[in-house]
């Protein structure tokens, strides 16, 4: 999936950030956008990530998309993962009500505090539309929290697969109509890694990616 | 529990020895594998059965004699009966049951338990001196483990010294699938733990175990508890989603599991359940009867990993930023890489510490860290950690992706 090293592969790195409730189907739909099979998952145990490379146009998109653990008590630990994102997906299950009402309780707020991107693009995903029969909740408010949080909102299945694919490519599209994050992403590609100084040490710091 | 060693490796590969399917990029090295697999575990049987015959003739004196016929396959019957029975809900039939009206009703026996097997009784004493016990109740405070006098009378500190340095190179080997269960139990001085009835009054407190039992995966049942009990419902939702598809995790591994989960969360509620102890819980169902299963749980996360699953987690954040710390050292180039591509060590390693292994590595390997758990401390795991992050960081200069997930 690599290329040589000195090659720019990329011409935007970006990072995404998936969160939500245990159990809405992050990692599911994580997996469903990056090898386009459906599982039956574990549950996410911390932070675990996976990279899709797009092309939009002309460019070259490299996502690092970073899925987090749903239980309460890794917030400690998920927290530090919001730093430089240039996406965060906020999902829901649309069969259970509590993982829609966390999001303004717990999910907005959590982004508040932790992302460091004034401009970070916020995207509202609602999973599981496959099970229509057990919907709890509507599209209607889906639409009305997207508006009220001034996020982007889609509805998809990570089973059948619809909208999935759409969910990151809107994401990734309004990432570069954003001419602050896409400063911020464009240099990654054009380095060789193993040749350049190490710009960071102090660990604490080193969340930062591809700052210039 | 897998203890039939000619099933271990089946055929068709599909399966691993333990049960779990082998992913599909998995298979063709598997295969490919598979007899050394075999061999080994060959090996590693004869070479733990002669130790466990050299020490049974000095060392062994039945202590309770409960057990006196091989307690492997005695358990083993047991088990499979207790499945058998589970199979067709059957009714009040729980004869080993203890007091409570509620268990009448009860629909699966949790009351299984079976001591370990006489031969390996004398590694339990010698790991048993490491429990705290935290109650003080009456029983006698174990020896030091270098003055330990215990395992044989006549014994010299060289010799017991001997003794300890011969298991270590047998844990090393690693333990054979047979005895791995018992051995886990006998490191983790589970019969030193044990308190009788303890865990199913733990679970007798919970009066409407039925329902619970028939709860649905949202785990929104009508149950007051579940208001009291936050975790109730993160384990209802993680029981489906722990080792799916293996075999053993049918309806009546699934309810072991609940209980097991359930258990712990209340003999230690400021832990109660934290997600990653469900792979621990399910591997050591795999491995031996279930009441066994709760105390060498409680020896995992009460003893080993004190403050890893708390709501803070504390431990766990320390341990990582110790291991990055060496990783910062030991690898630089590695450090780099991750710096550049915006991943902090421990976002790699947090799961590799939580879920120590289970579920992150193929399972012949993962299983050796977890020997070792069981029978030393932080200091060997941390070299496996180490270990590990150096093979990443190969394959990250090998290839130069470095996100490929390790």
């Amino acid at each position: 999936m690599g290329s040589s090293s000195g090659q720019p592969e990329f011409d935007y790195l970006f990072k995404v950030l998936l969160i939500g409730d245990s159990g809405v189907g992050k990692s599911s739909l994580l997996l469903s956008f990056t090898s386009n099979t459906f599982d039956d998952l574990s549950p996410t145990i911390g932070v675990d990530f996976k990279v899709k490379y797009l092309t939009i146009g002309e460019k070259k998109l490299k996502l690092a998309i970073w899925d987090t653990a749903g239980q309460e008590r890794f917030r400690t630990l998920t927290s530090s993962y919001y730093r430089g994102a240039q996406g965060i997906i906020m999902v829901y299950d649309v069969t259970r009500r509590d993982t829609f009402t966390n999001l303004s309780d717990i999910w907005a707020k959590e982004i508040d505090l932790y992302s460091t991107n004034q401009d970070c693009i916020k995207m509202l995903v609602g999973n599981k539309v496959d099970k229509e029969s057990e919907r709890a909740v509507s599209k209607k408010e889906g639409i009305d929290f997207a508006r009220e949080y001034g996020c982007l909102f889609l509805e998809c299945s990570a089973k059948t697969r619809v909208n999935v694919e759409q969910c990151f490519e809107e994401l990734v599209l309004k990432i570069l109509e954003t001419p602050s994050l896409t400063a911020e992403g464009s240099s990654g590609g054009k380095k060789n890694i193993f040749k350049q100084n190490p710009a960071q040490t102090s660990s604490a710091s080193s969340s930062y990616c591809c700052s210039s | 529990m897998i203890t039939d060693a000619d099933t271990l490796f089946a055929s068709d590969h599909k399966r691993d020895a333990y049960g779990f399917s082998v992913r599909p990029h998995h298979v063709q090295r598997y295969r490919e594998n598979v007899k050394i697999y075999k061999e080994e575990e060959e090996e590693r049987s004869e070479r733990w059965n002669s130790f466990l015959e050299d020490h049974a003739q000095s060392d062994l004196s039945p202590v309770n004699g409960s057990s006196e016929i091989n307690p492997s396959t005695e358990s083993d019957n047991k088990y499979a009966e207790e499945k058998h029975l589970h199979s067709d809900k059957p009714g009040p039939d729980s004869t080993q049951g203890n007091v409570g009206e509620e268990d009448e009703k009860r629909v699966v026996r949790f009351q299984i338990w079976t001591a370990i097997r006489p031969s390996l009784r004398a590694i339990e004493d010698l790991m048993s001196v490491r429990v705290k016990k935290k109650d003080g109740d009456g029983e006698q405070e174990a020896p030091k483990l270098k003055s330990s006098k215990r395992v044989n009378g006549n014994d010299s500190e060289d010799e017991l010294y001997d003794v300890e340095k011969e298991l270590e190179l047998l844990v090393r080997g690693g333990a054979p699938m047979a005895l791995r269960g018992e051995l886990w139990q006998a490191f983790a001085g589970v019969k030193k733990r044990r308190v009788e009835n303890y865990y199913q009054n733990l679970l007798a407190a919970d009066s409407l175990g039925k329902d619970i039992e028939h709860a649905d995966e949202k785990g929104l049942s009508a149950d007051p508890l579940a208001v009291v009990e936050k975790w109730k419902g993160q384990i209802e939702k993680d029981l489906p989603r722990t080792f799916p598809g293996h075999p053993a995790l049918d309806d009546d591994g699934r309810n072991a599991l609940r209980r097991l989960l359930t258990a712990y969360a209340r003999h230690n509620p400021s832990v109660g359940y934290c997600q990653a102890m469900n792979f621990f819980a399910g591997l050591l169902l795999l491995l031996m009867p279930e009441e066994n299963a709760f105390w060498s749980l409680i020896g995992i996360i009460d003893d080993y990993f004190s403050d890893y699953y708390s709501e803070e987690m504390i431990e766990s954040q320390v341990d990582q930023r110790v291991l990055e710390e060496l990783v910062r050292e030991r690898f630089p180039k590695l450090v780099q890489h991750l710096d550049y591509l915006g991943v902090q060590v421990a976002c790699v390693t947090a799961p590799w510490f939580l879920s120590i292994f289970i579920n992150m590595l193929p399972w012949e390997s993962g299983q050796a860290p977890n020997q070792f758990y069981f029978c030393y401390t932080k200091i060997v795991i941390f070299k496996y950690y180490v270990c590990h992050s150096e093979r990443c960081s190969l394959f990250i200069s090998s290839q130069s992706v470095g996100c490929a997930s390790v």
